[in-house]
């Protein structure tokens, strides 16, 4: 069994009138590629973002704990100062986003950028830095990097920026990348460089990886693991492998099916009827799947399901699958 | 079978793009000879990466952009360079639904406006008989005739488009183009719309032009395909065909690219190096060569054209 790398428990983040992740506790393990799927307001993406505490205010972490083991010690990183935080987030832990323009400062060239880190964190001089920098850039695949270093964020197209920000994100050999979509505002030819890329870099050093995505198609190429989420919380858990094959959750079984694959042409999708819910404050009483559910037993609208491993290794929040899941056992 | 109602004939649209102050105007090819036919009630899908002028091609049979070249019919008619005054009974059987429902729909408007404006506009109805066709069309489209009163804002994505769809056929157009009409919506929600564009083909008896950079989704909405890069059709067949046995280069590497829903299926064959080229700067002979594995010669020297290689079967390749 591999190490935990990173445990998140019982977080919960709110902002002033929705409260975006309602309970979240997993762990990943290191040199894990973890992925995290949902719709839009699932509140993936604000998980990532509470882990990294780039919550801005109104937004707060209101509960919860991250340990990040570091070599052994084990840290909360949400009760670090920001100084102490601004350690581990710039050696040991870095995240990409979905648009690399928003996060490369456009008056900088991307060579300082990358050099930046490496003089910060690591301590490199200006020519190491430089020379490394280099290297990084011809090894994310872009070409001419003597000269390329010295270009700005705005002379590189969105793959390429993508790259840079990669290069950037792995200078200093993180032990966890979080990636929040970082493929979505890519053309697929060059999403799949990418995909390829942040799987070379796992094999390369160990790195463990977060990946969220709304794109069933890229956790099944990349992930070892799986959870989705639906209105703040987590539904099902389970490895990449069963949630496509075996998925125990109705909502993950429905959009596992709804998604439209090549070579097969059905007359009609199956579907879930209606749209995520929008966020609010207060809570259900019941699942908050439960309106839009095909299977609903009378126990959901009355009392939230807890995450219960229904399988070995497979954990799903639903009332019928647990029942389900008995009934096999006996 | 049907009649055919959109065809164009080496459609062609520039745009001209300056390089700084004192650099020469540069052309820029969006679409270029593009020759395409789509017979009533069926569905053409057009796949492409970004910039490769498949939205720039709708726009152009729809005569927002006026053409450079070539012919547009439709429904038989020689509309290349017809003027607004004959163009606006034409546009009542040609409309569109876009991307982001929200900024196709304008937010100071109720629903109930959005819908019959294009009523009031051909001088349809009177003010209670339009009402009672947008409430119709509300029900139709899976929301509720006491929608009316709402706005934009107070709905869903998905409901948004929903109400782009049904203001859509309120004038009982002949053909819809679609321009990555699901593209912005949750998977839950994108296969309720794509079901409910195909019931609604069968009712209303519609063409659709798909336009779609999910070749998934487009599979599943099209009879054919027309694979675009660079401006260039490069090829066109049936839908099974495009998808399971491909024989352009370039459309078997966005193939391959596409990330599968399956874990067992990992690790893609990588079959082009490179980015996509601008249209400014593309490459004499195939638009692809650059890019393409398999590129030889003669691609460099002559530019491909598209021919058929079988039934309903055409590709742009010196190699095919």
């Amino acid at each position: 069994m591999r190490k935990n790398l990173l445990e998140v428990k019982n977080l919960q983040t709110q902002f002033s009138s929705t409260k975006a992740v309602r309970g979240v506790s997993f762990s990943i393990a290191e040199g894990e590629v973890l992925g995290i799927v949902g719709e839009s307001g699932s509140g993936k993406s604000v998980t990532a973002l509470s882990i990294m505490r780039l919550i801005e205010p109104p937004g707060e972490i209101s509960q919860g704990s991250v340990i990040f083991n570091n070599d052994g010690d084990e840290t909360d990183l949400l009760k670090l100062s920001p100084k102490q935080l601004e350690k581990i987030l710039g050696t040991r832990i870095s995240m990409i986003f979905q648009d690399p323009l928003t996060s490369l400062n456009p008056v900088l060239s991307v060579g300082y950028q990358i050099m930046e880190t490496l003089r910060v964190h690591r301590g490199f001089s200006n020519k190491d830095a430089r020379e490394k920098a280099i290297r990084l850039l011809q090894r994310v695949g872009i070409t001419n990097a003597q000269q390329r270093v010295n270009d700005y964020p705005h002379e590189f197209s969105g793959g390429m920026r993508q790259r840079v920000m990669i290069a950037m994100a792995v200078a200093c050999e993180p032990k966890l990348l979080i990636a929040d979509e970082p493929t979505t505002a890519l053309d697929v030819t060059i999403q799949a460089q990418i995909l390829n890329l942040l799987r070379e870099f796992r094999q390369e050093f160990g790195m463990s990886v977060i990946i969220i995505t709304h794109d069933l198609g890229v956790v099944a190429q990349l992930a070892d693991r799986v959870i989705v989420m639906y209105a703040g919380r987590i539904v099902e858990s389970a490895t990449v492998e069963a949630i496509f094959r075996a998925p125990q959750h109705p909502y993950t079984q429905a959009l596992v099916a709804s998604i439209p694959r090549l070579g097969e042409q059905p007359e009609r999708l199956p579907v879930i009827e209606g749209a995520p819910p929008r966020l609010r404050r207060e809570d259900f009483a019941g699942c908050s799947f439960y309106p839009r559910c095909p299977v609903h037993i009378s126990i959901c609208a009355e009392k939230r399901p807890e995450l219960t491993e229904i399988r070995a290794g497979q954990l799903a929040a639903c009332w019928a699958a647990q029942e389900e899941g008995a009934a096999a056992d006996v | 079978m049907s009649e055919i109602i959109l065809q164009t004939i080496d459609l062609t649209k520039r745009f001209s793009v300056r390089n700084g102050i004192f650099d020469k105007t540069a052309e820029n090819i969006a679409v270029d000879r593009v020759s395409l036919s789509l017979r009533e009630g069926e569905t053409l899908g057009l796949v492409g990466e970004s910039g490769c002028g498949k939205s720039t091609l709708a726009l152009t049979i729809m005569r927002l952009y006026a053409p450079d070249g070539g012919k547009i019919y439709f429904g038989g008619k020689d509309i290349t360079s017809a003027d607004e005054r004959a163009l606006k009974p034409i546009r009542k059987q040609m409309q569109m639904i876009f991307q982001d429902p929200f900024a196709a729909l304008d937010a100071r408007l109720s629903i109930e406006q959005i819908i019959c404006e294009p009523l009031e506009i051909h001088n349809i109805g009177t003010k209670s008989e339009r009402r009672k066709i947008a409430a119709e069309l509300l029900n139709r489209v899976g929301l509720s005739p006491d929608d009316l009163h709402r706005f934009p804002s107070e709905f869903s994505g998905g409901q948004q488009q929903r109400v782009g769809i049904a203001r859509a056929l309120a004038l009982r157009p002949k053909l819809i183009i679609c321009d990555e009409a699901v593209s912005a919506l949750d998977v839950s929600v994108q296969a309720q719309i794509l079901n409910l564009l195909r019931d609604l083909q069968d009712e209303f008896g519609l063409s659709y032009l798909f336009i779609s950079h999910n070749i998934a989704v487009t599979a599943f909405m099209s009879r054919r395909i027309g694979v675009m890069y660079l401006g260039k059709l490069v090829e066109i067949g049936e839908s099974r065909q495009i998808t399971t046995a491909p024989r352009h280069p370039y459309t078997q590497t966005l193939l391959a690219a596409i990330p599968e829903p399956d874990p067992s299926k990992r690790e893609p064959e990588i079959k082009a190096k490179g980015e996509i080229e601008e249209t400014a700067h593309r490459p004499t002979g195939c638009v692809f060569r650059l890019r393409c594995l398999l590129a030889q010669e003669i691609c460099a020297a002559e530019e491909p054209k598209l021919r058929e290689i079988a039934q309903n079967q055409e590709v742009a390749c010196h190699l095919v």
